[in-house]
């Protein structure tokens, strides 16, 4: 096989569509033929004949008339690559873009570089007064305060947690009963009903009156009210009624039996107060020894 | 001491506490001050009015998760007020040297703040040719390390937004220092 023939057939050869015989005619030729086997490296791209400045432009002279430069795309994603927040394939191309960019490049590196340096910007020295100076500006200033709900729910823990808290309780549990309900030895119990009599009467005055100053379709509910009112008013009267006959009833009987109560009372204190004296004698013998010597002596 | 039990001592009164909180955030408050005011004075100034603040409303801090966040607004509010208050009055005459009373001399330039880290200085100087948006997620996000949710919160700004412009203002603060560097005040 001559040069000509070779050249002619060189794509050929690449591919592996030649012939057994022509193939190795091929590689013969190759073997002693210096200037068909450089052509062969050049096709198979093992001898670069541009240097690498060249192919750099080379590159962006074919980018400019085609697709255009791909570094507006790749700092778009810088940040994610820097990151590591792309996918495989996307960070094979951006790591391909910035081996032969170097103005991304160095912006990719400026970016590693705030990473490390940007947090360390955080904290700057005040200077050695300023502490002192806080310190001085709010000494002037009311302390803080909880907030109110965090406040109420302290103020109401510590009301609980105080030994009386249960005796003030009862006290005013009962001053909100002898109010609303009155008391049997009341002075002002008449006066206390002839005051629900005139709040009940008044009360009717005013729904009668609601009644005929709002619409119609209110008027039912007015009255309905009303009956309700006057229900509820009758309950709490005859619960009262109840209450005060239950309480009569226990101030008779204890009338009845008072004077025995006491004469039991006494008597009981009396035999109590004798014991002691005979345990006080016994002891106060015991200790003189008077009892012993008079026993002895006699 | 973890933060929780800091501020609920500080809301019982405790002078102590208070005092360990300022020390703990004061660098940080001043910091963030800084960044947004550019002058060490008025950034001293606005990190005092800040705990000042901070002081009088800490009885409101029920949750002791949210209270970086939540001063970091006290200050970025505070900021912001500042910088309009300025621009809508230009500051005063200076008072001259000799008749300034007898304080100690704090006030310091970026250039001595950052003395000991020339990059430091570069990257300040980067930071004040991005927009006012952009420079406020740079300053609260990559120095702050706050989250985008609480920035969105801050800002009072959709959340998309952020998540779009902070990887803008990332390569915008990389392209400013790089153009800076290239200028020759990297080497400044």
């Amino acid at each position: 096989m001559d040069c000509v023939t070779f050249k002619e057939k060189l794509a050929d050869f690449l591919e592996g569509n030649l012939t057994r015989e022509a193939h190795e005619a091929a590689k013969r030729h190759l073997s002693f033929c210096t200037d068909c086997r450089r052509e062969f490296d050049i096709v198979r791209g093992h001898i670069n004949l541009l240097p690498e400045e060249e192919q750099a432009s080379l590159t962006r002279a074919i980018l400019a008339r085609t697709s255009g430069h791909a570094c507006e795309r790749a700092q778009q994603i810088l940040c994610n690559y820097m990151d590591n927040r792309l996918g495989d394939e996307e960070s094979h191309l951006v790591t391909l873009h910035l081996e032969h960019c170097s103005n991304c490049k160095t912006i990719a590196g400026t970016l590693a570089e705030l990473g490390e340096i940007l947090p360390g910007m955080a904290e700057l020295d005040p200077g050695p007064y300023f502490t002192d100076a806080v310190l001085q500006e709010t000494s002037m200033l009311a302390r803080p305060r909880a907030g109110r709900l965090k406040g109420l729910k302290e103020w109401w823990t510590g009301l609980v947690q105080r030994p009386r808290f249960a005796w003030e309780a009862a006290y005013v549990g009962t001053l909100i009963f002898v109010l609303l309900f009155g008391t049997p030895v009341m002075a002002l119990r008449d006066f206390q009903s002839n005051r629900n009599s005139g709040f009940q009467s008044r009360m009717r005055e005013a729904v009668t009156s609601i009644s005929r100053i709002v619409p119609e379709t209110w008027h039912d509910a007015g009255e309905k009210a009303g009956r309700i009112k006057d229900d509820m008013a009758g309950r709490i009267s005859e619960r009262q009624k109840a209450i005060r006959n239950s309480v009569s009833d226990m101030h008779e009987n204890s009338d009845k039996g008072w004077s025995a109560r006491i004469k039991t009372y006494f008597r009981s204190a009396g035999d109590w107060f004798r014991k002691m004296l005979g345990g006080l004698q016994g002891l106060w013998d015991y200790l003189t020894g008077s009892d012993n010597s008079d026993t002895e002596n006699g | 001491m973890e933060i929780a039990q800091l501020i609920e001592r500080c809301q019982k009164g405790d002078e102590l506490a208070w005092e360990a909180l300022v020390r703990q955030y004061q660098s940080r408050i001043y910091g963030l001050a800084y960044h947004y005011l550019g002058n060490a004075e008025d950034a001293r100034d606005l990190a005092q009015e800040v705990f000042v603040r901070l002081y009088q409303s800490l009885g409101i801090c029920t949750d002791t998760g949210t209270f970086v966040p939540w001063m970091m607004r006290i200050a970025r509010n505070l900021c912001i007020d500042h910088i309009r208050r300025k621009k809508a009055r230009p500051p005063a005459e200076d008072v001259s040297v000799e008749e300034r009373p007898n304080l100690p001399d704090q006030s310091r330039t970026p250039e001595e703040l950052y003395a000991a880290d020339k990059r430091k200085r570069l990257i300040y100087r980067a930071l004040q040719t991005l927009t006012s948006l952009n420079r406020e997620i740079i300053i609260l996000k990559e120095i702050q390390g706050l989250s985008l949710e609480e920035i969105a919160s801050i800002l009072s700004v959709p959340l998309g937004t952020i998540k779009s412009r902070s990887h803008r203002a990332r390569l915008e603060l990389a392209q400013a220092v790089v153009a800076l560097t290239g200028n020759g005040e990297g080497a400044a």
